[in-house]
């Protein structure tokens, strides 16, 4: 039993983790259409910059989960506004290749910039772990889990009671009806990549001592992220969350039950079974009739 | 006979004479070799994820081509280093290829891990021209054996196995039982098979679970470890993973475990990931770590004035082989009486005795090398090094078994 | 101060210009009545006046304000709000949410309260929580109206409200707009159901293939049965 609490709360850690990045590219998506494949490389910037508040300038950690998201937010705005904007009109193709270019450019200066395979950063906890009935928990752990569920699910309810969520929202569901009521397209495009970064930089400081920052982060986060979207439903921010800890439990049983070796595949093995089975994704959105 | 065709003979004549002029030139002279100069060339990585092998690479033998050259050079002449970019197996190749018949190196090292030295292999055996292979572990490049190719500090891979279950015996340790916890990726799989070779050899029971490479959740593999009992670990790896490996374990509450590493993760870089590193072993291609003693931390204190300011992770295993083996050729064409014929250079090569650093007034901070005829094997031993204080060092050498 | 002057409009998709050198003119308390065949025009007219089509050429005058070059949400922050033809609703808001979003519209002026929009539409108050999507096509017409309202225009477009609803239902969305025309709001109303033009509009403009064809007083296109040379071109 203590051994499936083990592989248990190893899941739901990487799983909380997964699901804060599904939920940065399900926001963008929601809003604005397009699949940001950039998401990954915002949260290796964002984990890097916790690199350099935490063990290079030697501030103090909460710093770190206060300063990075919104810096991050605020450089995915601006990426919107010098190379999305001009695009907009371009077709979804030239779009989305523009965020596959941007992720691997902002990889590679990350790389050349940084010429290291990878860099630590100690957690933002490190007293005694918790011990429930032989499962151990360490802080840092528990942070992981709860602090990016707790802060997920607010944003959660942020998009779906709050002002600037509605107009994403309304955005999302008709761009002329928001138009219509207001809603400018370019500052609810500028202000969901705002959101989708700040996000993105927050898993960053969330991943930042699980796995060290290197640039295969940037892959890893992009991957799970997208796959735990597509789970999800991908236009539905409940449905990211869960499919990202649906992810992250099914990785983790699969190595400890099956095979170790069985843990990269089995991420692509949940898509296709869920896709066949379900191709709406497990939780979406509820559509009602076409209006 | 018409004018125009006696210009047009006059013409052919000349234009035969210029051809043969250049194809028979007045002294022969060896590919690589001038008056002044004698030309290396060098591959390796400069970007991409295999440049911390390649960057130390070239400023390991920029360093000391940098010292030989103020101190005369070889044989007068000053030995010039081509040093190719190259990552991927198709540009590992083309640079090769580039520098031996474009640039007519004289002698080329291959800087650049496995997956260079693997593509040029084939090449360099048919050419033959001299080539030093400084951190290829692959058979592809060791076998089979080949009159012009050297290896130097990276032993092979049935030496490095028993030195690293060794280390799970020293200072009276007794495991019960050795999990083996390997990357399914090419190297750690080379080193995998020499292991389980050994381990089956003499007896001894071991657990085997594996990982994908840059992987960061070992949980699976770390219950199954403490569900056979296991109290000693092996990982073959990088320093990343062997460090987020080690990390979980001590979360999941397994204290007490005996970890040996492979050369691969035996950096500084691992003791920031795993926090308190001390009792952590592996080995070491060089006989001490750099901060362990005066001549390595002299080597620290010489590179980081040529580069200016020191990158992070820096020195590593990288810059004191490649410093130490550019000595090694030094050393190599001087033993050819300054007789500069491929021949002779390859002849002195395969009879150096102790060749390194000190004797032409460099520092050894590598195992110096020994060649014979039949053997191209530069190197045989091994630093084993363990954590202490947050510090790597090497606390004994492993000889040949 | 003239609510509307429309002057030299010109819309295109591509090559097709839709609308031609268009001009209209709306003063206060006017309801105008744009009319036409079917591709005459009106809906990238209104659509161009609301921002939500580039306009090719022309002016827009909102109370002697050019407007031309805004967006269509800075447009309707303005004042100027546009009932459009497909309704452009929100499937998953609710009735609620939906007028809740288009206060955004009215911020710095004052958005119309809430209970004054289901004075006016007693059904929206009873279907507050129901879901945009799962309204029928009169409900879904009145929330479309309604979402207009919340804005709290200084100047109405209505882009055929009457298109696919009951005639029962027809008759008192007639009677709303009148409403709304007396409360003091102009209007510019695309219809192509003279009965209706005739019981809301005041004056009328017609288009014929993107360029004005007629304009005069309501009566006076009755009498002369106007509508019918413009649709089928009997100039």
């Amino acid at each position: 039993m203590a051994e499936l609490g083990l592989v248990l709360i190893a899941g739901a850690k990487f799983g909380a983790i997964y699901a804060l990045a599904a939920l940065g590219l399900v926001v963008v998506h929601k809003a604005t259409k397009t699949v940001n494949f950039a998401h990954g490389a915002f949260a290796m910037l964002g984990a890097f910059a916790s690199f350099l508040v935490v063990v290079h300038w030697q501030w103090p950690y909460w710093m770190a989960y206060v300063l990075i998201p919104p810096l991050i937010g605020i450089v995915a705005a601006l990426i919107e506004f010098l190379i999305l904007r001009p695009l907009r009109r371009a077709d979804m193709f030239t779009v989305v290749i523009a965020t596959v270019f941007l992720g691997i450019a902002l990889s590679e200066a990350f790389r050349l910039t940084y010429n290291t395979e990878l860099l630590a950063v100690p957690g933002m906890f490190v007293g005694m772990p918790f011990i429930f009935g032989g499962v151990f928990v360490t802080q840092e752990t528990l942070w992981v889990i709860v602090g990016a569920l707790v802060i997920s699910s607010a944003c959660v309810v942020l998009f779906r009671y709050g002002r600037l969520g509605r107009g994403m929202r309304a955005m999302a569901s008709n761009v002329r009806g928001a138009q219509l009521c207001g809603y400018s397209v370019d500052r609810v495009y500028m202000f969901a990549w705002f959101l989708g970064g700040a996000m993105a930089g927050l898993a960053g400081v969330f991943v930042a001592p699980v796995s060290g920052v290197s640039v295969e982060l940037s892959i890893a986060l992009i991957s799970a992220g997208f796959v735990a979207g597509v789970i999800g439903g991908f236009d539905s921010l409940k449905g990211a969350i869960l499919g990202g800890l649906l992810l992250g439990i099914t990785e983790s049983l699969a190595a400890a039950y099956i095979s170790s070796a069985f843990k990269n595949c089995i991420s692509f093995l949940l898509l296709f079974i869920v896709l066949m089975w379900r191709p709406e994704g497990l939780f979406p959105e509820k559509v009602a009739r076409r209006v | 006979m018409r004018r125009g065709s006696y210009l047009r003979a006059a013409l052919a004549i000349g234009v035969v004479a210029g051809l043969a002029s250049t194809a028979a030139p007045v002294r022969a002279q060896e590919p690589g070799v001038s008056d002044t100069e004698i030309t290396i060339g060098a591959i390796g990585a400069l970007t991409g994820p295999l440049a911390f092998i390649g960057t130390p690479g070239r400023d390991g033998m920029t360093l000391a081509l940098n010292e030989i050259n103020q101190k005369g050079g070889v044989c007068g002449r000053k030995l010039k280093l081509n040093y190719e970019h190259a990552s991927t197996p198709a540009e590992s190749l083309a640079a090769v290829k580039k520098l031996v018949e474009q640039d007519k190196v004289f002698a080329l090292v291959l800087a650049s891990g496995s997956t260079g030295a693997a593509a040029a292999a084939d090449y360099v055996r048919q050419v033959g021209v001299p080539t030093y292979n400084l951190y290829g572990s692959t058979p592809i490049i060791r076998e089979p054996f080949s009159k012009n190719v050297f290896h130097g500090a990276i032993v092979p891979v049935e030496v490095a196995a028993p030195g690293l279950i060794s280390m799970f015996y020293d200072e009276g340790h007794k495991p019960q039982k050795i999990g083996v916890l390997a990357g399914t990726y090419a190297f750690p799989q080379a080193t995998l098979k020499a292991v389980e070779d050994h381990l089956k050899a003499q007896k001894v029971d071991y657990a085997l679970e594996k990982f994908d490479q840059s992987a960061r959740d070992f949980t699976s593999q770390l219950v199954s470890f403490g569900r056979q009992k296991v109290d000693s670990v092996l990982i073959l790896g990088s320093f990343s993973e062997a460090g987020f490996a080690i990390k979980q374990a001590r979360e999941l509450g397994m204290t007490n475990i005996r970890w040996v590493l492979d050369g691969s993760a035996v950096s500084r870089a691992i003791v920031p990931i795993i926090g308190n590193a001390d009792g952590i072993r592996g080995y070491f291609n060089n006989p001490a770590f750099p901060g362990q003693n005066d001549t390595v931390k002299e080597f620290e204190a010489r590179l980081k004035t040529f580069l200016g300011s020191m990158p992070q992770g820096r020195p590593n295993n990288y810059d004191m082989i490649a410093y130490g083996s550019t000595y090694v050729v030094a050393e190599a064409i001087q033993g050819t009486g300054c007789q500069l014929t491929r021949d002779k250079f390859l002849a002195s090569w395969s009879s150096l005795k102790d060749a390194g650093p000190t004797k032409m007034g460099g520092l050894d901070v590598s195992f110096p090398e020994s060649f014979t005829e039949t053997d191209h094997q530069g190197n045989y031993r091994l630093g084993a090094t363990v954590v202490k204080n947050g510090e790597w060092q090497v606390y004994r050498v492993i000889e040949r078994p | 101060m003239t609510p509307l002057r429309v002057t030299g409009l010109t819309v295109s998709y591509g090559r097709v210009a839709a609308v031609r050198e268009l001009r209209l003119t709306i003063e206060a308390g006017e309801a105008l009545v744009l009319l036409g065949p079917n591709g005459a025009g009106k809906t990238s007219a209104v659509e161009a006046i609301a921002g939500l089509l580039p306009k090719r050429a022309g002016t827009v005058e909102f109370f002697g304000e050019n407007i031309a070059g805004l967006t269509a949400s800075a447009i309707v922050r303005k004042g100027l709000a546009l009932v459009p033809q497909w309704r452009e609703l929100f499937p998953t808001f609710s009735v609620e949410e939906t007028l809740l979003a288009a206060t955004t519209a009215a911020q710095g002026r004052d958005p119309k309260p809430l209970d004054q929009i289901y004075a006016l539409f007693p059904v929206l108050e009873e279907r507050r929580n129901q879901l945009a999507g799962s309204l029928s096509g009169g409900e879904q017409q009145m929330l479309a109206i309604g979402r207009a309202l919340v804005t709290n225009p200084k100047l109405l477009l209505l882009d055929e409200p009457s298109a696919g609803l009951a005639s029962g239902i027809t008759r008192s969305l007639i009677q709303t707009i009148i409403r709304i025309r007396d409360s003091g709001v102009p209007i510019l109303l695309v219809e192509q159901n003279m009965e209706i033009a005739r019981a809301i509009g005041n004056r009328c403009t017609m288009l014929a293939a993107g360029s004005l064809a007629w304009e005069g007083s309501m009566a006076e296109a009755i009498e002369r049965n106007e509508a019918a040379r413009v649709y089928f071109g009997e100039h």
